[in-house]
Protein backbone atom coordinates (compact mmCIF):
# COMPACT_ATOMS: atom_id res chain seq x y z
CA UNK A 1 0.00 0.00 0.00
CA UNK A 2 1.60 3.29 -1.04
CA UNK A 3 0.89 6.96 -0.79
CA UNK A 4 0.95 7.08 -4.53
CA UNK A 5 -2.58 5.14 -4.51
CA UNK A 6 -3.95 7.32 -1.87
CA UNK A 7 -3.09 10.22 -4.51
CA UNK A 8 -4.24 8.86 -7.01
CA UNK A 9 -7.71 7.90 -5.56
CA UNK A 10 -7.71 11.41 -4.31
CA UNK A 11 -6.71 12.76 -7.94
CA UNK A 12 -10.07 11.21 -8.90
CA UNK A 13 -11.55 13.60 -6.97
CA UNK A 14 -14.55 11.61 -7.08
CA UNK A 15 -15.54 11.70 -3.20
CA UNK A 16 -14.75 15.56 -2.59
CA UNK A 17 -18.50 17.16 -2.40
CA UNK A 18 -19.30 20.50 -1.74
CA UNK A 19 -22.32 20.04 0.04
CA UNK A 20 -22.16 21.06 3.74
CA UNK A 21 -23.39 18.95 6.18
CA UNK A 22 -27.09 19.57 7.81
CA UNK A 23 -26.88 21.52 11.15
CA UNK A 24 -27.16 20.01 14.51
CA UNK A 25 -30.50 18.71 15.05
CA UNK A 26 -32.93 19.91 17.06
CA UNK A 27 -32.11 17.12 19.94
CA UNK A 28 -28.90 17.47 19.73
CA UNK A 29 -29.31 21.90 20.23
CA UNK A 30 -31.75 21.12 23.04
CA UNK A 31 -29.21 19.03 24.87
CA UNK A 32 -26.70 22.08 24.41
CA UNK A 33 -28.87 23.88 26.17
CA UNK A 34 -28.74 22.03 29.20
CA UNK A 35 -25.04 20.90 29.09
CA UNK A 36 -23.20 20.40 32.38
CA UNK A 37 -19.88 19.69 32.59
CA UNK A 38 -18.99 16.04 33.08
CA UNK A 39 -16.38 13.96 35.02
CA UNK A 40 -13.95 11.84 32.26
CA UNK A 41 -12.69 8.78 32.45
CA UNK A 42 -9.42 8.30 33.49
CA UNK A 43 -8.44 4.82 32.39
CA UNK A 44 -6.30 3.81 35.31
CA UNK A 45 -9.27 4.34 37.71
CA UNK A 46 -11.43 1.66 35.68
CA UNK A 47 -8.22 -0.72 35.41
CA UNK A 48 -8.24 -0.55 39.74
CA UNK A 49 -12.31 -0.53 39.87
CA UNK A 50 -12.23 -3.90 37.59
CA UNK A 51 -9.28 -5.22 39.47
CA UNK A 52 -10.84 -5.06 42.69
CA UNK A 53 -14.13 -6.96 41.78
CA UNK A 54 -11.87 -9.83 40.66
CA UNK A 55 -10.18 -9.40 43.86
CA UNK A 56 -13.23 -9.83 45.68
CA UNK A 57 -13.52 -13.65 45.89
CA UNK A 58 -9.78 -14.58 45.34
CA UNK A 59 -9.40 -12.48 49.00
CA UNK A 60 -12.35 -13.73 50.57
CA UNK A 61 -11.15 -17.22 49.72
CA UNK A 62 -7.55 -16.72 51.28
CA UNK A 63 -9.27 -15.52 54.49
CA UNK A 64 -11.69 -19.00 54.64
CA UNK A 65 -9.35 -22.02 53.17
CA UNK A 66 -5.93 -22.82 54.41
CA UNK A 67 -3.39 -22.43 52.48
CA UNK A 68 -2.10 -25.26 50.67
CA UNK A 69 -0.43 -27.73 52.96
CA UNK A 70 3.18 -28.30 50.69
CA UNK A 71 4.23 -24.75 50.22
CA UNK A 72 6.75 -24.62 53.01
CA UNK A 73 8.26 -27.81 51.83
CA UNK A 74 8.29 -26.20 48.24
CA UNK A 75 11.01 -24.45 46.59
CA UNK A 76 10.55 -20.62 47.69
CA UNK A 77 12.08 -19.31 44.64
CA UNK A 78 9.49 -22.21 42.14
CA UNK A 79 7.04 -20.49 44.60
CA UNK A 80 7.80 -17.17 43.96
CA UNK A 81 8.71 -17.44 40.17
CA UNK A 82 5.21 -19.77 39.21
CA UNK A 83 3.38 -16.41 41.16
CA UNK A 84 4.90 -13.99 39.77
CA UNK A 85 3.83 -15.73 36.43
CA UNK A 86 0.40 -15.72 37.48
CA UNK A 87 0.56 -12.71 38.32
CA UNK A 88 1.95 -11.02 34.85
CA UNK A 89 -1.02 -13.13 33.48
CA UNK A 90 -3.57 -11.25 35.53
CA UNK A 91 -2.21 -7.95 35.47
CA UNK A 92 -0.74 -7.22 31.64
CA UNK A 93 -3.99 -8.62 29.64
CA UNK A 94 -6.37 -6.41 31.93
CA UNK A 95 -4.18 -3.46 31.17
CA UNK A 96 -4.45 -4.32 27.60
CA UNK A 97 -7.84 -4.71 27.89
CA UNK A 98 -8.96 -1.56 29.93
CA UNK A 99 -5.89 1.61 29.24
CA UNK A 100 -5.80 2.54 25.50
CA UNK A 101 -2.50 3.48 23.70
CA UNK A 102 -1.37 6.73 24.63
CA UNK A 103 -2.66 9.54 22.75
CA UNK A 104 -5.89 6.92 22.02
CA UNK A 105 -9.54 6.89 23.83
CA UNK A 106 -10.17 3.37 23.47
CA UNK A 107 -8.16 0.35 24.44
CA UNK A 108 -6.89 -1.96 21.28
CA UNK A 109 -8.74 -5.07 20.93
CA UNK A 110 -6.10 -6.73 18.76
CA UNK A 111 -3.39 -5.72 21.45
CA UNK A 112 -5.97 -7.34 24.31
CA UNK A 113 -6.47 -10.68 22.46
CA UNK A 114 -3.06 -11.03 21.60
CA UNK A 115 -2.51 -10.48 25.61
CA UNK A 116 -4.85 -12.95 26.46
CA UNK A 117 -4.14 -15.83 23.97
CA UNK A 118 -0.30 -15.66 25.04
CA UNK A 119 -1.43 -15.47 29.06
CA UNK A 120 -3.73 -18.54 28.33
CA UNK A 121 -0.79 -20.64 26.35
CA UNK A 122 1.79 -19.32 28.36
CA UNK A 123 -0.04 -20.40 31.79
CA UNK A 124 -0.97 -23.54 30.90
CA UNK A 125 2.66 -24.45 29.39
CA UNK A 126 3.98 -23.12 32.87
CA UNK A 127 1.53 -25.80 34.92
CA UNK A 128 2.08 -28.56 32.67
CA UNK A 129 5.61 -28.07 32.21
CA UNK A 130 6.80 -26.55 35.58
CA UNK A 131 4.79 -27.63 38.45
CA UNK A 132 6.70 -28.99 41.34
CA UNK A 133 5.19 -31.47 43.50
CA UNK A 134 6.67 -32.79 46.59
CA UNK A 135 6.63 -36.61 47.10
CA UNK A 136 4.46 -37.75 50.22
CA UNK A 137 3.28 -34.54 50.79
CA UNK A 138 1.79 -33.31 47.81
CA UNK A 139 -1.85 -34.75 47.49
CA UNK A 140 -2.28 -35.80 43.36
CA UNK A 141 -5.72 -36.22 41.82
CA UNK A 142 -6.75 -39.75 41.31
CA UNK A 143 -5.65 -41.07 38.00
CA UNK A 144 -9.23 -41.88 37.13
CA UNK A 145 -10.84 -39.70 35.05
CA UNK A 146 -13.77 -39.41 37.27
CA UNK A 147 -11.43 -38.20 39.69
CA UNK A 148 -10.00 -35.92 37.46
CA UNK A 149 -13.30 -34.25 36.24
CA UNK A 150 -14.32 -33.80 39.52
CA UNK A 151 -11.22 -31.50 41.00
CA UNK A 152 -10.92 -29.98 37.32
CA UNK A 153 -14.12 -28.74 37.67
CA UNK A 154 -13.88 -27.51 41.50
CA UNK A 155 -10.38 -25.28 40.08
CA UNK A 156 -12.56 -24.43 36.73
CA UNK A 157 -15.63 -23.43 39.09
CA UNK A 158 -13.10 -21.63 40.78
CA UNK A 159 -12.61 -19.55 38.12
CA UNK A 160 -14.98 -18.68 37.24
CA UNK A 161 -16.23 -16.95 40.54
CA UNK A 162 -13.35 -14.96 39.90
CA UNK A 163 -14.09 -14.26 36.41
CA UNK A 164 -17.90 -13.37 36.68
CA UNK A 165 -17.45 -10.35 38.63
CA UNK A 166 -14.56 -8.85 36.79
CA UNK A 167 -16.48 -9.28 33.29
CA UNK A 168 -19.62 -7.83 34.89
CA UNK A 169 -17.63 -4.60 36.37
CA UNK A 170 -15.90 -4.43 33.23
CA UNK A 171 -19.02 -3.87 31.09
CA UNK A 172 -20.48 -1.81 33.57
CA UNK A 173 -17.31 0.82 33.27
CA UNK A 174 -16.78 0.19 29.34
CA UNK A 175 -20.90 0.34 28.73
CA UNK A 176 -20.40 4.22 26.98
CA UNK A 177 -16.63 3.98 25.45
CA UNK A 178 -18.57 1.75 22.47
CA UNK A 179 -15.28 0.33 21.78
CA UNK A 180 -14.97 -1.62 18.48
CA UNK A 181 -14.29 -5.03 19.58
CA UNK A 182 -15.84 -6.15 22.85
CA UNK A 183 -14.97 -9.49 21.94
CA UNK A 184 -11.54 -9.47 22.12
CA UNK A 185 -11.80 -7.00 25.58
CA UNK A 186 -13.91 -9.33 27.32
CA UNK A 187 -11.24 -12.22 26.18
CA UNK A 188 -8.76 -9.79 28.11
CA UNK A 189 -10.69 -9.35 31.06
CA UNK A 190 -11.55 -12.61 31.51
CA UNK A 191 -8.47 -14.54 30.77
CA UNK A 192 -7.01 -11.86 33.40
CA UNK A 193 -10.00 -12.99 36.11
CA UNK A 194 -8.78 -16.84 35.37
CA UNK A 195 -4.83 -15.91 36.18
CA UNK A 196 -6.00 -14.14 39.04
CA UNK A 197 -7.46 -17.42 39.97
CA UNK A 198 -4.83 -19.40 39.29
CA UNK A 199 -2.26 -16.90 41.54
CA UNK A 200 -5.05 -17.64 44.19
CA UNK A 201 -5.04 -21.66 43.67
CA UNK A 202 -1.53 -21.48 43.81
CA UNK A 203 -1.48 -20.38 47.06
CA UNK A 204 -4.79 -22.36 48.68
CA UNK A 205 -5.41 -25.78 46.14
CA UNK A 206 -3.97 -28.87 48.48
CA UNK A 207 -3.73 -30.84 44.99
CA UNK A 208 -0.84 -31.06 42.52
CA UNK A 209 0.46 -32.80 39.32
CA UNK A 210 0.91 -31.40 36.14
CA UNK A 211 -2.11 -32.48 34.66
CA UNK A 212 -4.57 -30.74 37.20
CA UNK A 213 -2.43 -27.27 37.59
CA UNK A 214 -1.80 -27.05 33.72
CA UNK A 215 -5.64 -27.70 32.53
CA UNK A 216 -7.65 -27.16 35.63
CA UNK A 217 -5.54 -24.01 36.99
CA UNK A 218 -4.39 -22.71 33.50
CA UNK A 219 -7.61 -24.26 32.32
CA UNK A 220 -9.54 -22.01 33.99
CA UNK A 221 -7.43 -18.87 32.29
CA UNK A 222 -8.74 -20.15 28.83
CA UNK A 223 -12.60 -20.86 29.71
CA UNK A 224 -12.16 -17.16 31.29
CA UNK A 225 -10.91 -15.70 28.39
CA UNK A 226 -13.59 -17.72 26.57
CA UNK A 227 -16.31 -16.48 28.94
CA UNK A 228 -15.16 -13.17 28.91
CA UNK A 229 -15.69 -12.87 24.94
CA UNK A 230 -18.89 -14.08 25.00
CA UNK A 231 -20.48 -12.24 28.52
CA UNK A 232 -18.78 -8.78 27.70
CA UNK A 233 -20.39 -7.42 24.60
CA UNK A 234 -23.67 -9.05 25.74
CA UNK A 235 -23.55 -7.06 28.92
CA UNK A 236 -22.25 -4.34 27.73
CA UNK A 237 -25.36 -4.67 24.84
CA UNK A 238 -27.77 -4.83 27.91
CA UNK A 239 -26.48 -1.78 29.97
CA UNK A 240 -26.11 0.54 27.21
CA UNK A 241 -28.05 3.88 27.14
CA UNK A 242 -30.29 4.22 23.68
CA UNK A 243 -29.46 7.41 21.88
CA UNK A 244 -32.77 10.05 21.78
CA UNK A 245 -33.51 10.32 18.03
CA UNK B 1 -10.30 27.13 13.55
CA UNK B 2 -10.12 23.61 12.22
CA UNK B 3 -11.20 23.82 8.71
CA UNK B 4 -13.20 20.76 8.29
CA UNK B 5 -11.39 18.94 4.57
CA UNK B 6 -12.66 15.55 3.37
CA UNK B 7 -9.64 14.29 1.60
CA UNK B 8 -6.13 14.35 2.44
CA UNK B 9 -3.74 13.15 5.17
CA UNK B 10 -5.88 15.49 8.03
CA UNK B 11 -4.64 13.22 10.97
CA UNK B 12 -1.50 16.02 11.63
CA UNK B 13 -1.00 16.27 15.68
CA UNK B 14 -1.49 19.65 15.36
CA UNK B 15 -5.36 19.34 14.19
CA UNK B 16 -5.47 16.08 17.21
CA UNK B 17 -4.08 18.58 19.72
CA UNK B 18 -6.65 21.69 19.02
CA UNK B 19 -9.06 18.94 18.67
CA UNK B 20 -8.62 17.01 22.12
CA UNK B 21 -8.42 20.57 23.38
CA UNK B 22 -11.77 21.42 21.95
CA UNK B 23 -13.00 18.00 23.44
CA UNK B 24 -11.66 18.98 26.91
CA UNK B 25 -13.35 22.34 26.82
CA UNK B 26 -16.64 20.22 25.83
CA UNK B 27 -16.43 17.94 28.44
CA UNK B 28 -16.18 20.78 31.01
CA UNK B 29 -19.46 22.13 29.45
CA UNK B 30 -18.85 24.69 27.10
CA UNK B 31 -21.73 24.41 24.37
CA UNK B 32 -19.51 26.59 21.80
CA UNK B 33 -16.74 24.02 22.17
CA UNK B 34 -19.27 21.31 20.93
CA UNK B 35 -20.08 23.33 18.04
CA UNK B 36 -16.43 23.90 16.82
CA UNK B 37 -16.21 20.30 16.68
CA UNK B 38 -19.30 19.77 15.22
CA UNK B 39 -18.04 21.85 12.48
CA UNK B 40 -14.51 20.56 12.35
CA UNK B 41 -15.20 16.81 12.27
CA UNK B 42 -19.44 16.69 10.32
CA UNK B 43 -17.99 17.25 6.83
CA UNK B 44 -15.61 13.85 7.02
CA UNK B 45 -17.95 11.81 9.57
CA UNK B 46 -20.41 12.25 6.98
CA UNK B 47 -18.40 11.54 4.17
CA UNK B 48 -17.57 8.52 6.00
CA UNK B 49 -20.93 7.81 6.49
CA UNK B 50 -22.03 8.39 2.79
CA UNK B 51 -19.31 6.31 1.45
CA UNK B 52 -20.46 3.27 4.15
CA UNK B 53 -24.58 3.50 3.42
CA UNK B 54 -24.64 4.78 -0.11
CA UNK B 55 -27.32 7.25 0.67
CA UNK B 56 -26.79 10.60 1.90
CA UNK B 57 -30.12 11.33 3.68
CA UNK B 58 -29.52 8.35 5.93
CA UNK B 59 -26.08 9.43 6.33
CA UNK B 60 -27.21 12.98 7.60
CA UNK B 61 -29.40 10.83 10.40
CA UNK B 62 -26.51 8.70 11.39
CA UNK B 63 -24.43 11.66 11.26
CA UNK B 64 -27.44 12.87 14.24
CA UNK B 65 -26.85 10.15 15.81
CA UNK B 66 -23.07 9.98 15.77
CA UNK B 67 -23.21 13.48 18.06
CA UNK B 68 -25.81 12.56 20.12
CA UNK B 69 -23.60 9.22 21.13
CA UNK B 70 -20.51 11.29 21.45
CA UNK B 71 -22.77 13.88 23.72
CA UNK B 72 -24.04 11.20 26.05
CA UNK B 73 -20.63 9.50 26.41
CA UNK B 74 -18.42 12.32 26.47
CA UNK B 75 -17.44 11.30 29.95
CA UNK B 76 -15.64 8.00 28.36
CA UNK B 77 -13.63 10.52 26.77
CA UNK B 78 -10.04 10.03 28.11
CA UNK B 79 -8.51 13.84 28.25
CA UNK B 80 -5.71 14.91 25.80
CA UNK B 81 -6.31 11.56 23.43
CA UNK B 82 -7.12 12.49 19.98
CA UNK B 83 -11.10 12.02 19.78
CA UNK B 84 -11.19 11.52 16.12
CA UNK B 85 -10.39 7.72 16.07
CA UNK B 86 -12.97 7.38 18.66
CA UNK B 87 -15.95 9.44 16.53
CA UNK B 88 -14.79 7.48 13.49
CA UNK B 89 -15.55 4.06 15.83
CA UNK B 90 -18.69 5.71 16.55
CA UNK B 91 -19.81 6.71 13.16
CA UNK B 92 -18.79 2.79 12.24
CA UNK B 93 -20.69 1.10 15.17
CA UNK B 94 -23.54 3.46 14.06
CA UNK B 95 -23.58 2.73 10.16
CA UNK B 96 -23.28 -1.27 11.13
CA UNK B 97 -26.37 -0.75 13.64
CA UNK B 98 -28.23 0.50 10.98
CA UNK B 99 -27.35 -1.61 8.30
CA UNK B 100 -27.99 -4.51 10.95
CA UNK B 101 -31.47 -3.03 11.39
CA UNK B 102 -32.27 -2.57 7.91
CA UNK B 103 -31.85 -6.41 6.79
CA UNK B 104 -34.19 -6.78 9.70
CA UNK B 105 -36.37 -5.24 8.93
CA UNK B 106 -39.49 -6.09 7.01
CA UNK B 107 -40.53 -5.15 3.75
CA UNK B 108 -43.92 -4.40 2.24
CA UNK B 109 -44.97 -5.98 -0.75
CA UNK B 110 -48.33 -5.73 -2.60
CA UNK B 111 -50.67 -8.47 -3.82
CA UNK B 112 -48.43 -9.44 -6.49
CA UNK B 113 -45.37 -9.71 -4.77
CA UNK B 114 -43.71 -6.58 -5.42
CA UNK B 115 -42.30 -3.31 -3.95
CA UNK B 116 -44.82 -0.57 -4.10
CA UNK B 117 -44.36 2.13 -6.59
CA UNK B 118 -42.50 4.93 -4.91
CA UNK B 119 -43.59 8.03 -6.93
CA UNK B 120 -40.48 10.02 -8.23
CA UNK B 121 -38.81 12.94 -6.49
CA UNK B 122 -40.30 16.30 -7.51
CA UNK B 123 -37.24 17.72 -7.84
CA UNK B 124 -37.76 22.01 -7.88
CA UNK B 125 -35.46 24.39 -6.47
CA UNK B 126 -32.12 25.81 -6.80
CA UNK B 127 -30.51 26.75 -10.23
CA UNK B 128 -28.10 23.78 -10.98
CA UNK B 129 -24.98 24.95 -12.69
CA UNK B 130 -22.78 22.67 -15.33
CA UNK B 131 -20.34 22.32 -12.57
CA UNK B 132 -22.24 21.09 -9.83
CA UNK B 133 -24.03 18.64 -11.93
CA UNK B 134 -21.06 17.03 -13.20
CA UNK B 135 -19.48 17.33 -9.70
CA UNK B 136 -22.42 15.31 -8.65
CA UNK B 137 -22.30 12.82 -11.58
CA UNK B 138 -18.77 12.32 -10.62
CA UNK B 139 -19.41 11.60 -6.95
CA UNK B 140 -22.29 9.24 -7.68
CA UNK B 141 -20.18 7.31 -10.21
CA UNK B 142 -17.16 7.21 -7.27
CA UNK B 143 -20.38 6.03 -4.61
CA UNK B 144 -21.74 3.51 -7.69
CA UNK B 145 -18.30 2.20 -7.50
CA UNK B 146 -17.62 2.23 -4.18
CA UNK B 147 -20.98 0.37 -3.31
CA UNK B 148 -19.92 -2.47 -5.38
CA UNK B 149 -16.84 -3.21 -3.13
CA UNK B 150 -17.14 -5.82 -0.49
CA UNK B 151 -18.27 -4.15 3.10
CA UNK B 152 -14.65 -5.13 4.18
CA UNK B 153 -12.83 -3.05 1.35
CA UNK B 154 -15.09 -0.20 1.23
CA UNK B 155 -14.40 0.28 4.76
CA UNK B 156 -10.71 -0.13 4.22
CA UNK B 157 -10.53 1.91 1.51
CA UNK B 158 -12.85 5.23 2.85
CA UNK B 159 -11.02 5.12 5.95
CA UNK B 160 -7.19 5.16 4.51
CA UNK B 161 -7.43 5.87 1.03
CA UNK B 162 -9.75 8.76 1.08
CA UNK B 163 -9.84 9.78 4.60
CA UNK B 164 -6.41 9.77 5.18
CA UNK B 165 -5.91 7.24 8.15
CA UNK B 166 -3.06 5.64 9.12
CA UNK B 167 -3.58 2.04 9.07
CA UNK B 168 -3.31 1.59 12.72
CA UNK B 169 -5.35 4.02 13.16
CA UNK B 170 -8.30 2.07 10.81
CA UNK B 171 -7.30 -1.12 11.99
CA UNK B 172 -8.05 0.11 15.82
CA UNK B 173 -11.43 1.82 13.82
CA UNK B 174 -12.83 -1.33 12.06
CA UNK B 175 -11.58 -3.70 14.90
CA UNK B 176 -9.06 -5.42 12.91
CA UNK B 177 -4.98 -6.00 12.72
CA UNK B 178 -3.03 -4.05 10.74
CA UNK B 179 -1.72 -6.23 8.28
CA UNK B 180 -5.70 -7.24 7.30
CA UNK B 181 -6.20 -3.85 6.85
CA UNK B 182 -3.86 -3.23 4.40
CA UNK B 183 -4.47 -6.71 1.96
CA UNK B 184 -8.35 -4.81 2.09
CA UNK B 185 -7.12 -1.13 1.25
CA UNK B 186 -5.03 -2.43 -1.50
CA UNK B 187 -7.63 -4.99 -3.05
CA UNK B 188 -10.48 -2.46 -2.42
CA UNK B 189 -8.17 0.39 -4.44
CA UNK B 190 -7.26 -2.29 -7.45
CA UNK B 191 -11.30 -3.02 -7.55
CA UNK B 192 -12.10 0.58 -7.61
CA UNK B 193 -9.61 1.59 -10.09
CA UNK B 194 -10.80 -1.54 -12.23
CA UNK B 195 -14.29 -0.58 -11.77
CA UNK B 196 -14.02 2.95 -12.80
CA UNK B 197 -11.91 2.04 -15.65
CA UNK B 198 -14.54 0.03 -17.11
CA UNK B 199 -17.26 2.86 -16.18
CA UNK B 200 -16.04 5.41 -18.03
CA UNK B 201 -16.04 6.03 -21.71
CA UNK B 202 -12.83 6.22 -24.02
CA UNK B 203 -13.84 9.90 -25.44
CA UNK B 204 -14.98 11.82 -22.30
CA UNK B 205 -12.85 13.10 -19.55
CA UNK B 206 -11.56 9.73 -18.21
CA UNK B 207 -11.40 8.91 -14.68
CA UNK B 208 -9.25 5.97 -15.70
CA UNK B 209 -6.94 8.30 -17.57
CA UNK B 210 -6.59 10.54 -14.55
CA UNK B 211 -5.67 8.00 -12.37
CA UNK B 212 -3.04 6.91 -14.88
CA UNK B 213 -1.73 10.04 -15.33
CA UNK B 214 -1.19 10.87 -11.57
CA UNK B 215 0.12 7.25 -11.27
CA UNK B 216 2.85 7.98 -14.50
CA UNK B 217 3.85 11.70 -12.67
CA UNK B 218 3.90 10.51 -9.22
CA UNK B 219 7.68 9.86 -8.43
Amino acid sequence: MSDREADDLRSLGIFQTALPPPPPSATLLRSMQEIRPVRTRIPLRTLLVVAAAACVFPVAAIALYPLRRDLTALPPLWVAGVALAWFAGFIFPLMAALLPTPGQVLPDGVRASRTAFLAAVTLVLVGLLFTVDVPGVTILPKTTWAGFAHLWWHCVSFSLKVTIPAVAVAALVLRNVVAAHLSRLGAAVGAAAGALSGLTLHGICPYGGAPHVGLAHGGGVVIGALMGALWLPLLVRVGQRRPKS
Amino acid sequence: MLEGRLVGPWVEDGGATALAALMSLYCDGEAKAFHDIYASLAPRILAYLTGLIGDRATAEDLLQQTFMKLHQGRSTYVRGANPVPWLYTIAHRTCLDEIRRKKRARVRLSFDGNLPHEPAADITGSAETRSDRTDEQTVARGMAALATLPESQRQAVLLIKIHGHSTAQAASILGTTVGAIKVRAHRGYVALRRKLAGATSPGSTSLAGASKMALEQAP
